[in-house]
């Protein structure tokens, strides 16, 4: 009977193809994931204890994170009483300097008058339809926006949230450059005195290196 | 609290990267001032002395013998420390410091670790490790790059090969000399070693540069100058200039990229360097006294 041995897995921070990147990856979602200033939160007048980031808060955040952003309306139409708007909002990737996006849905109803059925569209208010198109816009950026991160309000209404954990595996993988440094040094030296001199700055990252050159020097 | 005169000019320390600013130029008399001066009083003390043919001063040369005297006797900071001063004092009121920033210094500090690792590979330092730490006494602070087996070490990133001071003997900017004079005094060196250091340019530093260039051959050109090692040239092509039919590169093996100038601290220059920050801390307290603060 063959014996099915159990391959030696790679860690998935092994697998990252520019582990540098994802580590810095990993930083800014450590940023973006951050709870906005509680002052910002405002709850809604209407919704019990819906909570939201207002339109203001969240341009500003895109302005200051990510200084270049604009808004794209994909399209907009009706549905049922009220109109919706989806967007794309674009920004540029702070890391990468690409501009990216993320899509957004807004909807919301039209106003009509006091008194009468929300789907009474023969009492619909004098421009409603000019004050719910921006509003939906307003929803979709919103929700485009808490795609980002935490800050942007995204899990304001949620329970049981998992906060956001950096990949300590991934930062201890990345070489830093010092451990490129000391990579050359052990690389470069050609007697086990050299070699002795470095060992007192062998990480743990690094170590197969040392113990390798170690090893090879010692054969000769 | 508002603090007094006293107490803001006394904080003020010569930043050791700007000590140039405050030690260039004369305080008191030049030599050729001092010359004419011992003419003057020579010619008096003769025509007192009834020297034949000796002649008293012309009115004309008893105002500059004036002004020489004065000159002598009140001797003051010169005008580009006088300069740095005003800047200190308005950085310090209005807690408000200009960042330098700009391509090179941007370089330099994207380029500052490898620096050091060439350092120690052609050096043949051993381990360095960049110092992290601010020092300061009463009359200079900074922050040097590395403090290694009592030698003190600048290390310079120079933008490209063009301005690498491959071929000079001599250090190429005095403003750098001057700086390791002033980080011995708070870090006590046998040596100071300014070591500049010529290192790829990253490839998104390399990319913001030929961005607007979109010719593959200009790119080529653009690459020779900030590029030296054949696997980041090979990388830079691969990905802006794949097209280009130039084939010119040379690669510059890591012992040509340094260049370094080792001397020996100069304790007459640290003295300069300790009475000019005391005349700069009077001067200012003077600047503080005519705006009106309280004296102590």
């Amino acid at each position: 009977m063959e014996i099915a041995l159990k391959p030696e897995m790679p860690t998935i921070q092994e697998l990252y193809s520019n582990p540098g990147l994802a580590l810095k990856e990993d930083q800014l979602s450590h940023y973006l994931n951050q709870q906005p200033p509680a002052s910002w939160v405002k709850v809604h007048p209407y919704i019990n204890g819906y909570k939201y980031l207002p339109i203001e808060k969240i341009e500003y955040l895109l302005k200051k994170l990510f200084k270049k952003f604009r808004i794209e309306i994909l399209r907009e139409g009706t549905a049922f009483n009220g109109v919706y708007v989806v967007i794309r909002l674009w920004y540029r990737d702070l890391l990468t300097g690409e501009m990216d996006f993320h899509d957004g849905i807004g909807a919301i109803q039209l106003q009509t008058a006091k008194g009468t059925s929300p789907a009474d569209l023969a009492n619909i208010n004098n421009g409603a339809l000019s004050m719910a198109f921006p509003l939906a816009e307003t929803i979709a950026i919103k929700d485009a926006a808490d795609k980002l991160g935490d800050i942007f309000g995204a899990n304001l209404n949620r329970k049981d949230v998992l906060a956001f954990q950096m990949d300590t595996k991934l930062a201890e993988m990345v070489r830093t450059k010092e451990e490129d440094r000391m990579v050359r040094l052990i690389d470069n030296a050609d007697t086990l005195d050299a070699m002795s001199g470095l060992k007192d700055h062998v990480t743990e990252n690094i170590k197969h290196f040392y113990e390798e050159k170690w090893n090879e020097l010692q054969g000769k | 609290m508002e603090r007094t005169a006293r107490q803001i000019a006394d904080s003020f320390k010569i930043r050791a990267s700007a000590t140039i600013e405050i030690c260039a130029g004369e305080i008191g008399l030049t030599d050729k001032q001092k010359e004419t001066l011992d003419i003057y009083n020579k010619r008096i003390s003769d025509f007192a002395n009834g020297v034949p043919k000796a002649k008293d001063l012309t009115d004309k040369q008893k105002l500059d013998m004036f002004t020489l005297v004065y000159k002598r006797d009140n001797p003051e900071l010169p005008e580009g420390a006088k300069t740095h001063c005003k800047k200190w004092l308005k950085d310090y009121l209005y807690k408000r410091r200009e960042d330098l920033k700009n391509k090179y210094v941007a370089k330099g500090n994207e380029s500052e670790e490898d620096g050091f690792t060439l350092m120690a590979l052609q050096l043949n330092l051993g381990m360095v490790y960049k110092n992290t730490e601010r020092r300061k006494n009463d009359f200079v602070e900074g922050e040097c790059d590395l403090h290694h087996n009592r030698v003190t070490y600048d290390n310079k990133c120079s933008w490209s090969l063009d301005t690498f001071p491959m071929f000079e003997f001599d250090i190429p900017n005095d403003r750098y000399w001057w700086q390791l004079q002033s980080y011995d005094i708070l870090w006590p060196s046998d040596e100071l070693c300014l070591c500049y250091t010529l290192i790829d340019a990253s490839i998104e530093t390399f990319e913001k540069f030929v961005k607007w260039e979109p010719l593959h051959d200009a790119r080529y050109k653009i690459a020779n100058n900030m590029i030296f090692s054949k696997a980041q040239f090979d990388k830079a092509k691969d990905l802006f200039f794949n097209t280009s039919t130039k084939d010119s590169f040379i690669e510059i093996p890591e012992s040509d990229r340094i260049k370094s100038f080792t001397f020996k601290p100069d304790k007459k220059a640290q003295a300069l360097i300790e009475k000019r920050a005391h005349m700069c801390k009077d001067y200012i307290y003077e600047l503080l006294i005519k705006m009106g603060y309280p004296q102590a």
